[in-house]
């Protein structure tokens, strides 16, 4: 019909019913050609004809319709009636077959139809110059339909062939002996008794066949690309599971690289030799993939490497190549994060190693992510996580003992090694610093603050707190405490603060340098007044540390008893010090300082012991008296019980005295003749006291205390406001309190007022009604 | 037992031997030092004057040469003149 309509304007009825003849002679060629597999000789003449009346195009058109029709048999009764691995093979020849005969033909049809492609007759749809491919256009129809009609089932079972037969091929390539083996890892055969069993090689022959027979029907891409790509993928995983576990001392991408060549990739190349360009993109592909598996697999183990830097520095390097050829960080990111909640952000770490953590975090997010990207979103939560005061009150002492602490390597030298190169002011500032000459290379800037980017650690650990001021009072704290036991080494603690000086800027640190000057010009002190005139007049070998009260932080003051032979000594010392400097004087704090003690034992053992004064003057009371109550030692003490039992405390930790010797309140020295067992009794005792003591001392109680002396001085403040201003709103005392805190209270929030506020109101100094705050009317 | 101290190491706060706690120039204490010093004590002293008022030597001085006519103390306006 069609080709009459499409003639029949041009053509006489007699040629149009020739050519009819032809066609259908033509047809059935065709026809015959794929049913039998051979080429009809007068074909030829057929096709001839007809392409001189321009029919060349009708023809592929209804050859490729012709073959739609053919491989849709094929490949439906081949996916349907394919249900086991065995028949895959001879299923796929049956199939083949046809739709290797329909080839055939289209190629014959391309070598005739190659001669005279030019349409003799102008018909207005043969398109002029158009040329198809016929045998092109087929194979391409036959990889369509393949992948229209094939089967998840017959997927499994290509799944399960390629598996098989990849096995078989490492089995085959591999020079492993396996003569011990029951059966043959390749083929799983049983091979115990006679290593011909194995079947490795016919299974890779018939591998190699299957794929030879698919390639050549152009089924390649729709049926094994999938399985080579699942095959491969799930090797690579594998590989990458086993051989990167643990080991983050040595570089493992390359080897991985070179795992894949040699294997995966050479295993390819057998399968298909014709489809080798195929097999190059796949190659890409699979590179990619193991890189992104191995990115993926390392991202959970981020964390270990963090805490084994340096040594994990290879692992690192290693990841951060592959990174740049592969993709975006997000997974690392949030993959690290979540290590980071489940393993760091919990009570149960202490804020120390919580620090080192963070510094470890620094270092290898440095080299991991050189943009800084990385290390600011997780820095961002460390730091965040360190800030809340509910979580951690005591990191900046922490940061600051480590960074001054000689044990603590890696701040201490960062500390040291920052000063040599201390940050220029306005180095960092962004722009202008670009090369202009390299513009071709410029890459966008990941957006990262430049904090992040160009600061050193200690930067970055101070920045926790966004002040430097709160580390450097936290600085003056610690170092307060350590003058006044005794425990420093000047001479380091001035090095120390030079290179704080450096990095905080002189003003800042000027409290601390008086500090250090004040134990500087005590010694002088000591030469000029204790030994050079008084010496031998004292009766107890007297130091003394003479402070300027401003310039340290608040010290505790509380009145005690010391012994009398001191209290007289230090008038004497005080005489000369107002000889020596006219106006002034020196007022003791007795419950500061430390004492060098030697005991000696009734059994004749000598103990040395480093004590406060307080500890001191309580064993004083022991000198030659071996039995106290505590009441008595109170009194004599002029302290509470409480005090008494601490400090009693101290010397039994010490093995010096026992509690509860003599009868129930009474305190002997142990060994001594007075010392009537009870002691088990009494060591019991002392590990609870220790604790008691141990939260005593602990520096938590210092920042509440600092609290205090604020709160003191800032209710005095709001009374004033309050008695000026009347009633007001909590946001205006905030804005005032802010400008008179600013200066001792640097992170004074609304919510700290609020509280400060409601304490006062709860202690009636204060009323709050509406929102408003007033003084209570009188 | 005996008890031997081998050293006593007593700490205790130095202080100005003043009739105030503050300097009535820079009204900062005077064991702390004037705005423009650094170390308290030798660093920066007290002085006084014959009106027996006292205050940070830099801040007095610094008072005296910005007066044009007479040199008064800044607290009861007698003319100033430093104790010997």
């Amino acid at each position: 019909m069609l080709i009459r309509t499409g003639l029949s304007a041009k053509m006489d009825a007699a040629s149009l019913e020739k050519i009819e003849q032809h066609w259908d002679a033509a047809e059935t060629a065709f026809r015959d050609c794929v049913s039998k597999g051979y080429i009809n000789e007068s074909l030829a003449q057929h096709v001839e004809q007809l392409c001189n009346h321009g029919m060349l195009p009708l023809l592929e058109v209804w050859l490729l319709s012709f073959s739609e029709e053919i491989i849709t048999r094929a490949m439906k009764s081949y996916f349907s009636s394919t249900r086991v691995v065995e028949h895959v093979l001879p299923n796929l020849q049956v199939a083949a077959k046809d739709i290797r005969r329909l080839l055939e033909a289209a190629g014959w049809l391309r070598k005739i139809s190659g001669g005279n492609d030019e349409p003799s007759v102008d018909i207005t749809w043969s398109c002029s110059g158009h040329k198809l491919d016929i045998h092109e256009e087929v194979l391409k129809l036959s990889s369509r339909l393949t992948t229209f009609f094939v089967t998840a089932e017959f997927d499994s079972l290509m799944l399960e062939i390629f598996q098989r037969s990849f096995r078989a091929f490492h089995r085959t390539q591999s020079s492993d002996d396996c003569s011990g083996l029951v059966f043959c890892p390749g083929c799983n055969a049983e091979i115990a008794d006679d290593e011909n069993l194995c079947s490795c090689a016919a299974i890779v022959r018939e591998f190699v066949e299957i794929n030879g027979v698919i390639d050549e029907i152009g089924a390649f891409p729709s049926l094994v690309h999938d399985c080579v790509q699942s095959v491969c993928f799930d090797l690579i995983k594998k590989h990458v599971f086993e051989t990167c576990q643990g080991d983050f001392e040595s570089k493992c991408a390359s080897n991985l690289e070179q795992w894949l060549n040699e294997t995966v990739v050479s295993w390819l190349q057998t399968i298909s030799g014709q489809t080798t360009s195929m097999i190059s993109a796949f190659k890409n592909n699979l590179l990619y993939f193991l890189h992104d598996i191995f990115i993926e697999f390392r991202a959970g183990q981020l964390f270990d490497m963090i805490v084994d830097f340096p040594d994990s520095q290879p692992a690192l390097e290693d990841l951060r190549d592959c990174i740049q050829k592969v993709r975006s960080l997000d997974e690392l990111v949030t993959k690290l994060k979540q290590a980071m909640t489940t393993r760091l952000f919990h009570p149960g770490v202490k804020t120390a190693d919580i620090i080192t953590a963070y510094v470890s975090t620094i270092k290898a997010l440095r080299i991991l992510d050189p943009s800084g990207f990385i290390l600011q979103s997780i820095c961002d939560e460390l730091s965040v996580y360190l800030k809340s005061r509910d979580n951690r009150d005591n990191t900046v002492r922490i940061i600051v003992s480590s960074l001054t602490d000689e044990n603590n390597v890696e701040l201490n030298a960062e500390l040291a090694r920052c000063a040599q190169k201390a940050p220029a002011p306005g180095s960092y500032l962004d722009g202008s610093s670009d090369d202009e000459s390299d513009w071709q290379n410029w890459i966008p800037q990941a957006k990262v603050s430049r904090i992040i980017k160009s600061s050193d650690i200690i930067t970055l650990l101070v920045n926790i707190y966004g002040s430097k001021e709160v580390f450097v009072e936290e600085y003056a704290s610690l170092l307060s405490g350590r003058l006044l036991n005794g425990s420093s080494d000047t001479q380091k603690e001035i090095m120390y603060m030079e290179l704080l000086k450096v990095r905080f800027g002189e003003l800042a640190m000027n409290n601390c340098e008086v500090m250090l000057n004040d134990v500087k010009y005590s010694k002088r002190l000591h030469t000029q007044i204790i030994q050079e005139k008084l010496g031998e007049k004292l009766q107890v070998p007297l130091d003394s540390l003479i402070i300027s009260a401003q310039f340290w932080p608040e010290l505790k003051d509380e009145t005690m008893k010391i012994p009398e032979s001191v209290t007289g000594d230090f008038e004497k010392f005080r005489k000369e010090y107002e000889i020596l400097n006219g106006n002034r004087t020196v007022n003791l704090r007795p419950n500061l300082g430390y004492v060098e003690l030697e005991l000696e034992l009734d059994d004749g053992s000598v103990k040395s012991v480093k004590c406060s004064t307080a500890q001191a003057t309580l064993i004083q009371l022991f000198d030659g008296r071996n039995h106290w109550k505590m009441a008595d030692i109170a009194n004599a003490l002029e302290c509470s019980r409480i005090t008494v039992k601490r400090l009693v405390a101290f010397w039994t930790q010490q093995g010096v005295l026992a509690e509860g010797g003599a009868g129930p309140d009474g305190v002997v020295v142990m060994g001594s003749d007075a010392d009537v067992g009870d002691i088990e009794n009494a060591r019991g005792r002392r590990s609870l006291v220790d604790e008691e003591m141990e939260d005593d001392d602990d520096g938590n109680s210092r920042p509440n205390q600092l609290q205090e002396v604020r709160y003191q001085t800032f209710s005095n403040f709001v009374r004033g406001l309050l008695t000026n201003l009347g009633e007001t709103p909590l946001d205006r005392i905030y804005s005032m309190l802010k400008m008179f805190a600013a200066s001792s209270w640097v992170d004074f929030t609304i919510q700290d007022c609020k509280q400060f506020l409601d304490s006062k109101v709860k202690s009636g100094d204060v009323v709050y009604s509406s929102g408003l705050y007033s003084l209570p009317a009188k | 037992m005996k008890v031997k101290i081998k050293k006593w190491t007593t700490v205790a706060t130095w202080k100005w031997l003043a009739n105030d706690d503050n300097c009535g120039i820079c009204r900062m204490p005077f064991e702390s030092c004037c705005p423009d010093c650094r170390l308290p004590g030798d660093g920066c002293p007290l002085v006084w004057g014959k009106c027996s008022h006292c205050f940070h030597m830099h801040c007095i001085v610094k008072w005296i040469q910005s007066q044009q006519a007479q040199q008064q103390c800044p607290m009861c306006r007698q003319t100033w003149n430093f104790k010997e």
